[in-house]
């Protein structure tokens, strides 16, 4: 219970100490000039980092335009008849309807075995014809034979497109028109759109049209920043300088492509080194952590282009979540402000990815990107320390494909 | 550290601080430092926590200047900041520094004409030895004017733990006091 004599007490203390001003030393000037500048400098940088997005978001139509731009001269290209230079649905058809030889109306036909006539064929087995049909739409990637090639009845002009065994691909045109009768062989693949993604300009086939499982090894160059108000590094957050520190993570990386614009990737990071430095007070110090991280996500390519010189290429957006489990912590300086027990010994956090990946060949795949992770890795007194880490990687893949039904 | 003050009016101050101008800073750094380092060492264990304190707070202020609506006083607004900071500095350090249990053997309460007589840095250094929470909840109560209610969220801290410890406080500084007239003039007041 307070007494009247406590309030007079009170009173007069307050009265003494009101209004009263003290001088600091030229100490906190010193600091706070510093810290100021930091603030000038990210200031600066978020503008500037603003400013990349805004041109990048304002230059992505101009991106897309010049890859319609190269799929629309990759699919006239294939649409071209190298011989006549007409379209090819203006080559003269196969003698007889497509029904004479067997073959459905455009409208049902959706396999190219269905479409090749047993009396083009070369008297291979039917499954070897089969076989051959399938490949020869890679006519580029192996001479032309008995198998691949087929010869007309006559009806198409032998002379002027001759079946030609023995002729070499022809460099610069599309392969499936190399060596083989173009009336023949590529009708199917063109009256069809849809199929005709199947095959590329170097004659090889679309890797983006198989149904591929990836794997591969990932490699990357990381920066994590800390913050959060109730970190135990409180001092060197507010009066001190964070140094950003690029750090490296490695791993193995499996993918599965599940349809021309969508998949599904996860990453096996065996070691994501993280953390950051702070400098205060003159004093430098380095706080690192080490973690297996396992991030799970969904992928969707966009901007998809068959490359004129051969292979596709694509760009990429991820979006999952990552667990992450705690190898071991180096708290420098800072053990006596943060403890072990305070980061999560696992999390989960969210992972935003944008990445270009581009087919060295129908088999090996190379991505490179940038990757957001954003989550907290514990606790400090009360609050959640948050952790942002920006990483650029580069992975490559072998696929193993099957072709799309 | 020049004393000159600032050559704008506060809010022509404000204004140039947030457009990010080098002088502005300085200026109210100068204009207001002097008041806040006063709070400051109310509420450190000594002068090198205080400017600890004051740098901190500082920077607070210059990051959180848009913040400031102008519904208030200016000097109020910063003042609760640098005390927010004292208070965290306060919850960071009260792991290391245990608070020790002084018993209240000393109930002198006459000693109101003897703080007239002391000067400021006097009654500065008897705060300053006070116990780390005592002499925060002496400050909140006697200074900021805070109820127990709100000193105890604060400082996270009990409702009786706060009431406890505002008399020990009061307790040990009339004590001091006492001490200290007895030394000077050889008798209590």
């Amino acid at each position: 219970m307070e007494q009247p004599s406590d309030h007079s007490f009170d009173r007069a203390f307050r009265e003494k100490m009101q209004g009263v001003e003290r001088m600091p030393s030229e100490l906190p000037w010193i600091g706070i000039s510093a810290a100021l500048d930091a603030m000038r400098r990210k200031r600066r940088k978020r503008w500037l980092l603003g400013m990349a997005s805004l041109l990048l978001l304002l230059s992505l139509p101009f991106i897309y335009s010049s890859f319609s731009q190269k799929n629309k001269a990759v699919a006239e290209r294939q649409s071209m008849d190298p011989f006549t230079g007409l379209p090819v649905r203006a080559l003269p058809a196969v003698t007889g309807t497509p029904q004479a030889h067997g073959m459905r109306s455009p409208g049902q036909r959706k396999t190219l075995s269905s479409l090749i006539p047993e009396k083009l064929s070369t008297g291979s087995s039917p499954k070897a014809r089969e076989r051959g049909s399938g490949r020869r739409i890679a006519g580029a990637n192996a001479p032309a034979s008995g198998s691949r090639v087929y010869s007309s009845s006559g009806d198409a002009g032998p002379d002027r497109h001759a079946p030609s065994a023995g002729i070499p691909p022809q460099r610069g045109l599309p392969g499936y028109l190399s060596g083989i009768h173009p009336s023949v062989i590529d009708r199917d693949e063109l009256i069809f759109p849809e199929q005709k993604s199947f095959i590329l300009p170097d004659g090889s086939l679309d890797p983006l049209s198989f149904r591929m499982l990836r794997i591969g090894f990932i490699g990357m160059a990381q920066s994590t920043f800390l913050s959060g108000s109730g970190i135990s590094l409180y001092q060197a957050d507010v009066a001190g300088r964070k140094q950003l520190k690029v750090r490296a993570a490695y791993g193995l990386s499996g993918a599965f492509d599940f349809s021309r614009s969508f998949g599904v990737e996860v990453n096996l990071l065996i070691s994501s080194s993280e953390g950051q430095a702070f400098r205060s007070k003159g004093k430098k110090s380095d706080l690192r952590s080490n973690y297996i991280r396992v991030p799970v996500m969904l992928k969707y390519r966009f901007l998809r282009a068959g490359s004129l010189h051969g292979l596709p290429e694509a760009f990429c957006l991820k979006a999952g979540i990552e667990y992450g489990r705690l190898n071991w912590v180096n708290m420098d300086e800072f053990s006596g402000y943060l403890q072990p027990a305070q980061f999560n010994p696992s999390e989960f956090r969210t992972v935003a990815d944008l990445s270009y990946e581009k087919y060295l060949s129908p088999q090996h795949i190379l991505t490179g990107g940038v990757r957001a992770r954003l989550g907290s890795f514990g606790r400090a007194g009360s609050e959640v320390v948050n952790s942002t880490t920006l990483a650029f990687y580069l992975q490559l893949h072998y696929g193993f494909g099957k072709r799309k039904r | 550290m020049s004393t000159s003050r600032a050559a704008y009016p506060e809010k022509e101050l404000i204004r140039q601080c947030l457009k990010g101008q080098a002088r502005a800073q300085r200026q109210l750094y100068e204009h207001f430092a002097p008041k806040m380092f006063a709070v400051c060492l109310r509420y450190a264990k000594n002068r090198h926590n205080a400017e600890d304190i004051l740098q901190e707070g500082f920077i607070k202020v210059y990051k959180y200047l848009k913040n400031f609506r102008g519904d208030g006083s200016f000097e109020g607004w910063m003042r609760r900041i640098f005390v927010n900071t004292a208070i965290e500095h306060y919850r960071k350090n009260s792991k290391v520094y245990s608070i020790q249990d002084i018993p209240v053997d000393y109930q002198e309460t006459v000693v109101n004409p003897a703080i007239q007589n002391m000067s400021v840095d006097e009654l500065l250094e008897l705060v300053n030895r006070l116990s780390n929470g005592y002499r925060m909840v002496f400050n909140l109560y006697v200074m900021e004017g805070l109820n127990h209610r709100e000193i105890a969220a604060e400082l996270g801290i009990s409702e009786g733990t706060s009431k406890s410890q505002l008399a020990r406080a009061r307790a040990q500084l009339q004590k001091m006091i006492a001490e200290r007239e007895l030394k000077e003039y050889g008798t209590a007041i």
